[in-house]
């Protein structure tokens, strides 16, 4: 469905200058956002693609221009592919079970019910808490042996692993409790989609006789399209650039087993003040992020409704 | 007459069933989702000793309400919560006016690359802090602004949060007909009109998430306060939080009430307002 | 028309674009050394006695009591010489992403405290100041109270200045919960301690029967709670009570491979994989809480439980021998204060460094940093924590006879020193997480450091 051309009778001149018009506010509307972006953010990001053809320091005065040698260097560490492999790996757990589950919760929740505020209000708790906080409380609760988790399964007699040190579970347990961390937002998002949803188009689809799930297929999902895309552009970006909770739940640990990109790039930058190859490492999660968004953003048009 | 009483009955009962279901469901999600709160907040009543007991104490014995009298009366967290108080509420006003009128000109007027702009824009969400906060932070001190709270207002507002905003903003507008948009045209409205009595009386329900959104990073923001603010007159809640530890780790009791005390009252806001704001859009249902 | 106002209007934002770039390119890429030339503070005369008081400023680690203690310390070196002081605190965890990031943008505190992990970077990139001239000046100081090597060793340059003086060391003893022990009918270590029988074996022995006692109870905790057993600082001790080391006295040998390494972190390993005598990795139950029965931690821990209302008897005893016995040294980091040598107030800085290291500030200090000054370790002061503390004896067996009778050292902080530490700790929780045997870790990880040693 496509919006209708405007009505045909202004035509020339008139409908013309209408648009010169509207393109002028079009520019006047973005200007403020647009020239605090290139100040607070364009410039660092220009910044940072310079310094990562240098080797600067943060506590070494001098800096040289050495090309492209920072990338050199980091796509041929093991542990930077083992860190970008991670990133991927965390972002293909999250996204989907971040889309999916918060959009079940959302229908679940939409109407009105005894209590539905009550529980609105608990899925959204985690998303006030402190990023750091969370990654601390449940750190606690996944200890190995006096964690909350493994207390339980050990009153019905099953020996838990040890959840964070274990090079296998360290990325799933990760992003468990980013999931129960993000999707209380994503959930109120798509509440206030699907309350949107035109309950004629609903009742008319009903006396047609379509089933539920058609019409959740046909019509409710198409009309809320632009907040599934609005979330998964968003959880994309979020889960590649992934950190805090990273820091305070496993530490990258063990080993390199959580290494995700923007820990290696702190790792980098704070850890040991090797600014150039962080900043490397930083343009390629940059680019690696443009890239996947540029990819959502063409393929919008062929799902998206209302994007023409 | 018969069979239809049964399928009534039948159906009765199913919704009764379908309705236990769901309330079983949400029980459980809600159990999952509120221990960690549950356990923010017991913690937060016990003596030092008994939050590292093993078993853990469920329930605090004694109680005791030295968490909070230290965190108020030997801290100064009243001046932290003022900091956080104002500093997120001017970026949160700034994020709604900017990403408001940013989102509506790219959702719906045509203007000549705009699409290249929204994406300059959308590179706000992509490169992380952790690296360009050493530009940031070198040019704001340049600029005297270090250990200003301007910076920590500014800084989310045309980054990541602004970009947050436009995006989201452009989402909603673009569920509003062009026909409306049209039709006011027509009437001889100007677009700063058009975008004040039709765009945002209609946009409640997304501004009120963005309201939400951006509050809560900038209450929650932490490296950025970090590195740009050195004293501690100057400091937020989460900065105030990171120094409950000493030598030998963190102090859990406090940390936890001042984890509590900054997440308990939003909660309290959210489940007064949510009513209201999820009414809010029902009532903008005009769109689509 | 309407396409050349809309060229111009993107032209506009280009330019704007491009002005923004230059504005931060030129900022950023500044020379830390000219970074503070256009503070304003630096026109105002240095160090004047007369006219408006200096601001110094000074960045610690710590909470609010702390640098509100500080300022108080400092209220008569500010009358005498006509400055005011400003301290801006932050956490430990956090305390040198802020420092780098204020040093590389010229905007750094006057004095700051730099921990000896990371005073081989900041010293050889020239931020801090040489203390030696004012140090020296003043004789009542006394250069000569503090322990052998603490004052040279911040000379990472190699012309014999002083970058750095230490208010705080780390070496640690053994905390253990007498009413644990008397309950579990258990050997206490002070038994052993006083039969000679004191090894690691015997304490991580002791720990698996207050395990057998009682499953919820946990042995031996070595490190502190929040570590994960991981780092250098957590196995130096009992690598050297074992006569060996993770590395040579300069950092440029790995040495862990050795008969002495394999069979410390064996020993660890199968304590707490085998013998449920220690902590396993990830576990976060406190000494405090009761439930540990021997944890080793600092000196300023014994106020945590003194001021934690524990409901337990508890004393503290030396560290346990290894092989080595008494040849095994014992670990201590050190923290420093150090003057930003790129500030306004060098001079003014290094004084107030020498005004609140002298012995008597260290010693009204001494409850919370254990300082290496031989008058500070044997006074009364320090020994006499009152009530709720274990008694002079212990602490003095402690923390004071042990150094005297085993030595002291630190490690030589190469240039990757951090990248060093974080290899060793990968390569622990490796080990930990059975992905290598120790042998087999400890060998992997001297492939992996080597990168990062001395050459």
């Amino acid at each position: 469905m496509t919006t209708k051309p405007a009505p045909k009778i202004q035509r020339g001149k008139r409908r013309r200058s209408l648009e010169y018009h509207d393109s002028i506010w079009g520019y006047c509307f973005i200007m403020p956002m647009f020239l605090g972006f290139l100040v607070i953010t364009i410039a660092p990001i220009i910044a940072t693609f310079v310094f990562s053809l240098t080797d600067k320091n943060m506590l070494r005065p001098d800096t040289t221009f050495v090309g492209l040698k920072n990338y050199a260097d980091l796509l041929s560490d093991p542990i930077f592919q083992a860190t970008v492999r991670q990133t991927l790996q965390f972002t293909l757990l999250l996204l989907p079970a971040n889309v999916i589950i918060s959009l079940l919760l959302a229908s679940l929740l939409k109407d009105k019910f005894k209590g539905c505020g009550f529980f609105r209000t608990a899925i959204f708790t985690p998303v006030v808490i402190s990023v750091t906080v969370w990654g601390v409380l449940w750190r606690y609760i996944f200890q190995t042996d006096n964690g909350l988790v493994n207390s339980l399964l050990k009153m019905v007699g099953i020996q838990g692993p040890q959840w964070l040190f274990n090079t296998t579970l360290a990325i799933p347990v990760s992003v468990f409790v980013t999931l129960v961390k993000g999707i209380g937002m994503n959930m109120v998002i798509f509440i206030a989609a699907l309350q949107d949803v035109p309950t004629e188009y609903m009742e008319a689809a009903a006396l047609d006789g379509a089933s539920k799930p058609r019409r959740f297929f046909s019509i409710t999902l198409p009309c809320i399209s632009p907040s599934i895309f609005l979330v998964l552009i968003l959880t994309t970006i979020n889960s590649l650039r992934v950190f805090a909770q990273i820091k305070a739940l496993t530490n990258g640990g063990p080993g390199t087993a959580s290494y995700v990109m923007v820990y290696y790039i702190y790792q980098m930058a704070f850890g040991s003040y090797k600014f150039g190859l962080a900043s490397a490492a930083s343009v390629i999660l940059f680019l690696i992020i443009v890239l996947l968004t540029v990819l959502q953003w063409n393929m919008r048009k062929r799902w998206v409704y209302h994007e023409d | 007459m018969k069979t239809k009483q049964i399928n009534n009955e039948r159906a009765r009962r199913a919704a009764i069933v379908r309705k236990g279901l769901k309330y079983a469901l949400c029980i459980l999600i809600a159990v999952v989702m509120l221990f960690p709160m549950y356990w923010m907040f017991t913690t937060s009543f016990k003596t030092p000793m008994n939050v590292a007991k093993f078993p853990p104490q469920w329930w605090p014995n004694p109680w005791t309400l030295e968490n909070y009298a230290e965190i108020f009366t030997q801290r100064p967290f009243l001046k932290y919560l003022w900091n956080s108080l104002y500093t997120a509420v001017l970026t949160t006003a700034g994020v709604v006016l900017f990403s408001s009128l940013a989102g509506y000109a790219f959702a719906k007027i045509k203007f000549r690359g705009s699409g290249i702009l929204f994406m300059v824009i959308l590179c706000g969400m992509m490169m992380p802090i952790e690296v360009t906060i050493i530009p940031i932070y070198t040019a704001l001190a340049s600029m005297g602004l270090a250990d200003n709270h301007l910076g920590i207002i500014i800084v989310p507002m045309f980054g990541y949060c602004g970009a947050f905003g436009t995006f989201l903003m452009r989402q909603n507008f673009l569920t509003v007909p062009s026909e409306l948009v049209q039709a006011a045209k027509l009437d001889g409205a100007s677009q700063p009109r058009i975008f004040l009595r039709i765009m945002m009386p209609m946009a409640v329900s997304s501004i009120s998430t963005l309201v939400i959104w951006t509050f809560l990073q900038s209450w929650n923001n932490f490296l950025l306060p970090l590195v740009l603010l050195s004293s501690s007159d100057n400091f937020t809640l989460p900065l105030g939080i990171s120094l409950l530890s000493n030598e030998s780790g963190m102090r859990w009791e406090l940390v936890m009430a001042a984890a509590t005390f900054s997440s308990v009252p939003i909660l309290i806001v959210f489940y007064l307002c949510q009513n209201k704001f999820m009414a809010s859009l029902s009532m903008s249902g005009m769109k689509g | 028309m309407k396409k050349t106002i809309s060229l111009f209007l993107v032209l506009a934002m280009l330019l704007a674009a491009l002005s923004a770039c230059g504005d931060g390119g030129s900022a950023t890429s500044n020379p830390p050394a000219g970074g503070n030339t256009d503070t304003p503070a630096s026109s105002a005369p240095t160090d004047s006695p007369s006219g408006d008081p200096v601001e110094l400023t000074i960045s610690i680690w710590g909470d609010e009591a702390r640098a509100a203690a500080f300022t108080e310390s400092l209220a008569d070196f500010c009358a005498a010489n006509n400055c005011t002081v400003t301290i801006n605190t932050c956490a430990v965890a956090d305390y040198y992403d802020k420092l780098s990031t204020q040093l590389g943008a010229g905007t750094a505190s006057d004095v700051f405290w730099v921990a000896d992990s990371k005073e081989g970077t900041y010293i050889s990139g020239g931020w801090c100041a040489n203390l030696r001239d004012v140090l020296e000046a003043d004789a009542a100081w006394d250069i000569g109270d503090f322990y052998e090597n603490v004052l040279e060793r911040t000379d990472y340059i190699g012309d014999g200045g002083i970058y750095g003086v230490p208010f705080s060391f780390g070496v640690r003893a053994i905390f253990w919960n007498k009413t644990l022990f008397e309950a579990a009918g258990v050997k206490t270590p002070a038994e052993c301690v006083a039969d000679g029988t004191w090894t690691y074996e015997t304490m991580f022995d002791l720990g698996s029967q207050i395990n057998a006692y009682d499953s919820a109870k946990i042995g031996v905790r070595l490190w502190p709670v929040g570590n994960i057993g991981n780092a250098i600082n957590d196995f130096a001790d009992i690598w050297r009570a074992y006569g060996t080391d993770i590395v040579n006295s300069n950092s440029t040998e790995f040495t862990l491979d050795s008969e002495g390494g394999i069979k410390s972190t064996q020993l660890v390993y199968d304590a707490m994989f085998k013998q449920n005598a220690h902590a396993k990795p990830g576990d976060d139950t406190a000494f405090l809480s009761g439930n540990v029965a021997m944890a080793r931690d600092v000196f300023s821990y014994m106020r945590n439980i003194a001021e934690g209302s524990v409901d337990f008897e508890w004393d503290i005893v030396p560290q346990p021998y290894g092989d080595a016995g008494k040849d095994g040294p014992l670990y201590t980091g050190y923290a420093y204060w150090c003057a930003n040598a790129n500030g306004d107030h060098v001079e003014l800085a290094s004084k107030l460094i020498r005004y609140i290291t002298s012995s008597e500030k260290q010693l009204e200090w001494c409850g919370t940093f254990l300082t290496p000054r031989a008058s500070v370790m044997t006074s009364d002061t320090l020994l006499n924590r009152g009530e709720g503390y274990p008694s002079p004896e212990s602490i003095k067996a402690a923390f004071v006879d042990s150094v005297d009778e085993r030595g002291l050292t630190g490690y030589t902080a190469t240039a990757d020193w951090t990248l060093f530490q974080t290899t060793a700790e990968q390569y622990h929780e490796l080990i930990w997480a059975g992905s290598y045997s120790v042998e087999d870790g400890i060998a992997a990880l001297k492939e992996a450091s080597q990168q990062y040693l001395n050459r």
